[in-house]
């Protein structure tokens, strides 16, 4: 009994040493290559026929050459994508005051993206490591195909390193060329377009940060929808601002909003949450900004004998004046009143244009009226969801109808800058 | 009246409920969102859990009245007096298939779940091996400990879940939640059956009893373990709906984990949290598991009155492995766990009923044996 006990212990040992030095996933953190950011570009015909890649912005990118990247399946490659991996010595100031990059860029061509991922393992020391992904940047060119939003987005939803909220944008530009940017005093690109896509508190161009996992659910929904659009990067800026409009009818993108009517659709969704509004003002060529603080939106449909709805849209805004040339008297209650009109008129004309070219020129419900609809008005949805934007297309012509009232609370520190003339 | 009095404090009804809790909260919470929003529309599946819930809350007092009966015996010695030692004997074995198929369908689904989010290159046998050596271990030692256990875990999940609640809110939508009461009944009863099926446990109510210091409480104390599995429930399927949306979760293979995924802590401080959520969760799922396999051992002691139980857990550790390994893809692993449901509804549930059916009759025949 005894000597069977003594050999027990050293048995368990070594079963235990067996078992604890076999970790299978072991990676050391400074193994792994963090991927903050990925652009998805097309490959345009001409480049890859000449088996060139992207000249141009050579800066940091090492522009790999795609060549031979696609041997397994002699397919073309459809997708340049552009990975942004962080260098973790560059994080970090050096003692003599300058900086190393603190990211680098490869690109890889390829036909899935998942196994574009196993070639941009052949070219780094460290594995691609995903968990930190914070942005997707898609092109105009890639998104314009039917389906392949869908296509794309599968494999940054799919695989177990994903998160739902990696922000999903669409540039009309090169994806690369956005993830280039680098404005002083950010690091890394992606991290300085993941704040810059917050920033609807200050602008109402700006559409609410639409995750991935959000546009899982518009695609499964089958509904249109709305992305950020990010624009004209270059080094030292890329601006966020108007909408990439996707379609449910063509599956695909089909245009975008400026910012003026990108602000009317935040109007109409109620994701208003700051911004600025230019009105004119009198006769005398007067103008003010008003500031947006707080809105409110009620909708109220009608049904007429064909079935049709009619929306009404009541959008209550409250806010402040924030600049002012040539209006008289800020302090009085005349001009106050005027103001909210005349404000209430310019976010009128705001939403106006966003409806007009939703429901005419691309003739896809971004503003969710059919989610609206499906929730106040389930019977009626589930007869006509077939011809709300396929078939008829019964939003197009759907009338909305929409009234603004708009409401300055507060003027600023000052009531006049110059004397009333 | 205590014969299991191992000369530690019995058990209160809180700390029942709380074990009923600790065996109702496990894997079936964390997919529950995506069956629920397959069989029904927007959020009408609340419905469903709480139909299912109060379903669960009448057999549980059932059982547990059963198990009152049973007095100061052990249920299955009870059962051997009532039907004779034969029938008793297999009443045991299907008891002891159900509870070994339980806490083997436990550790493959907290298997899975590790192997998806957590070790991706860990063969998913080694991540089961681990986490079932841990069950054997537990189950060697003193059984009030593993009640214990379940009193000082609980809390933990409580806590999880809170926060996974404080901190999702700022994603949800509650327009998802609309429109309501717009399934039919049939898809509702489809989805009551899963969640029916995911309360399941609340059965160790009938070998557990005898750790009470007043079993004449154990209905309420059954009922109060219920009723926290189902708020758990309908806490984490709201959230679910209400960030992903009906066909958002209808499409996300672990729902719940997904939503751990979600939060964010202000300031970025701290960005994995669902790291923190799965040791919570493998806790909870440990201590069902856990109270499966002790169970077993239970019943199989009972067929075989020679063995020590511990030996009888060695034997069994095997063939839980088997079963536990036999899916070999996520629609075989849904047959298992359907299969082990059924069971646990014949033998926990409907066989301790009759048996309770039984004793009345034999009461009313003038036979005094259940008191």
């Amino acid at each position: 009994m005894r000597a069977s006990r003594r050999l027990v212990a050293p048995l368990l040992l070594i079963v235990c040493s067996i078992a604890l030095s076999g970790c299978w996933d072991r990676v050391e953190i400074d193994q792994r290559g963090f991927v903050v950011g990925v652009g998805i570009d097309e490959v345009s015909k001409k480049e890859s026929a000449s088996g060139e890649a992207a000249g141009g912005s050579d800066r940091k990118s090492e522009q790999a050459q795609s060549a031979s990247v696609n041997t397994q399946n002699n397919k073309r490659p459809k997708y340049r994508a552009t990975y942004q991996i962080v260098t973790p010595g560059g994080m970090k100031a050096t003692t003599n005051g300058q900086t190393a990059a603190a990211y680098f860029h490869m690109t890889v061509e390829g036909t899935t993206l998942s196994t574009m991922e196993a070639n941009l393992a052949q070219r780094m020391s460290r594995a691609p490591f995903f968990e930190h992904l914070k942005l997707l940047v898609i092109s105009e060119s890639v998104a314009r195909r039917p389906g392949e939003l869908a296509e794309t987005i599968d494999f940054f939803l799919r695989d177990n390193q994903m998160r739902r909220s990696t922000r999903v944008m669409v540039t009309p530009d090169k994806a690369a060329d956005i993830l280039d940017t680098q404005t002083p005093g950010e690091r890394l690109p992606s991290a300085y377009l993941e704040l810059v896509s917050n920033n609807v508190m200050n602008s109402s161009r700006i559409l609410p940060q639409t995750r991935i996992g959000d546009v899982q659910e518009y695609l499964l929904k089958n509904k249109s929808f709305g992305l950020q659009m990010v624009s004209n990067g270059n080094r030292a800026y890329s601006t966020i601002g108007g909408t990439a409009v996707f379609s449910a009818r063509s599956n695909r993108l089909v245009g975008f909003l400026d910012g003026r009517e990108t602000a009317g659709l935040n109007f109409l969704r109620n994701t208003i949450k700051g911004g600025h509004i230019e009105f004119p003002y009198g006769d005398e060529g007067g103008h003010g900004v008003f500031i947006v603080q707080r809105m409110t939106r009620r909708i109220r449909v009608t049904f007429d004998k064909g079935g049709l709805p009619t929306f009404n849209i009541h959008i209550e805004v409250q806010g402040a004046l924030n600049e002012a040339a040539r209006i008289p008297d800020t302090l009085s209650q005349d001009t106050l009143t005027r103001m909210g009109q005349d404000a209430g008129k310019a976010i009128q004309q705001l939403t106006e244009g966003a409806i007009d070219k939703l429901q005419k020129q691309y003739r896809s419900d971004v503003i969710d009226l059919d989610e609206y609809l499906a929730r106040k008005h389930p019977r009626w949805w589930n007869k006509h969801r077939a011809n709300w934007e396929q078939g008829d297309n019964l939003f197009s012509q759907a009338p909305i109808r929409v009234r603004v009232a708009a409401y300055v609370h507060r003027t600023g520190n000052i009531n006049l800058t110059e004397e009333e003339k | 009246m205590k014969t299991a009095y191992f000369g530690e404090r019995p058990v209160t009804p809180l700390e029942m409920s709380m074990t009923i809790a600790s065996m109702l909260i496990g894997v079936g919470v964390l997919t529950l969102p995506r069956t629920l929003a397959s069989a029904t529309k927007s959020f009408d599946g609340w419905m469903c859990i709480v139909g299912a819930g109060i379903v669960a809350m009448l057999l549980g007092v059932l059982v547990s009245r059963t198990a009152i009966k049973a007095g100061n015996q052990p249920f299955l010695d009870y059962a051997a007096s009532l039907i004779s030692r034969p029938l008793a004997c297999l009443l045991a074995l299907l008891q002891l298939l159900y509870f070994m198929g339980f806490s083997a369908y436990e550790t493959r689904a907290i298997a899975n779940i590790s192997k998806q989010y957590l070790f991706d290159k860990t063969p998913v046998e080694y991540i089961a091996l681990a986490f079932f050596l841990v069950i054997v271990y537990g189950v060697s030692g003193s059984r009030s400990g593993l009640l214990r256990l379940n009193v000082m875990f609980l809390p933990a999940v409580l806590v999880v879940v809170c926060i996974v609640v404080l901190f999702g809110y700022r994603w949800v939508e509650f327009g998802n939640l609309e429109p309501f009461f717009v399934t039919g009944l049939p898809n509702l009863l489809k989805g009551m059956k899963e969640v029916v099926f995911s309360l399941l446990g609340f059965e160790i109510i009938l070998y557990y009893i005898m750790f009470m210091g007043r079993p004449e409480k154990a209905p309420k104390a059954v009922v109060g373990g219920i009723a926290i599995a189902v708020a758990v429930d309908l806490i984490i399927y709201q959230l679910a709906i209400g960030i992903f949306s009906n066909v958002g979760a209808m499409n996300i293979v672990y729902p719940a984990v997904e939503l751990a995924k979600e939060i964010q802590f202000p300031g970025n401080f701290f960005e994995r949290f669902e790291s923190l959520f799965f040791v919570i969760w493998i806790m909870t799922i440990y201590n069902t598991a856990v109270m499966g396999f002790d169970l077993a051992g239970e019943c199989m002691a009972f067929v075989f009155k020679r063995m020590p139980k511990r030996v009888c857990h060695l034997i069994l550790a095997p063939i839980a492995m088997i079963v536990c390994m036999m899916p070999q893809n996520l629609p075989q692993f849904n047959i298992l766990g359907d299969l082990i449901s059924y069971l646990a509804i014949s033998a926990g549930i409907l066989v301790p009923c009759g048996l309770l059916l039984l004793n009345g009759r034999k009461k009313g025949e003038g036979s005094r044996e259940g008191k």
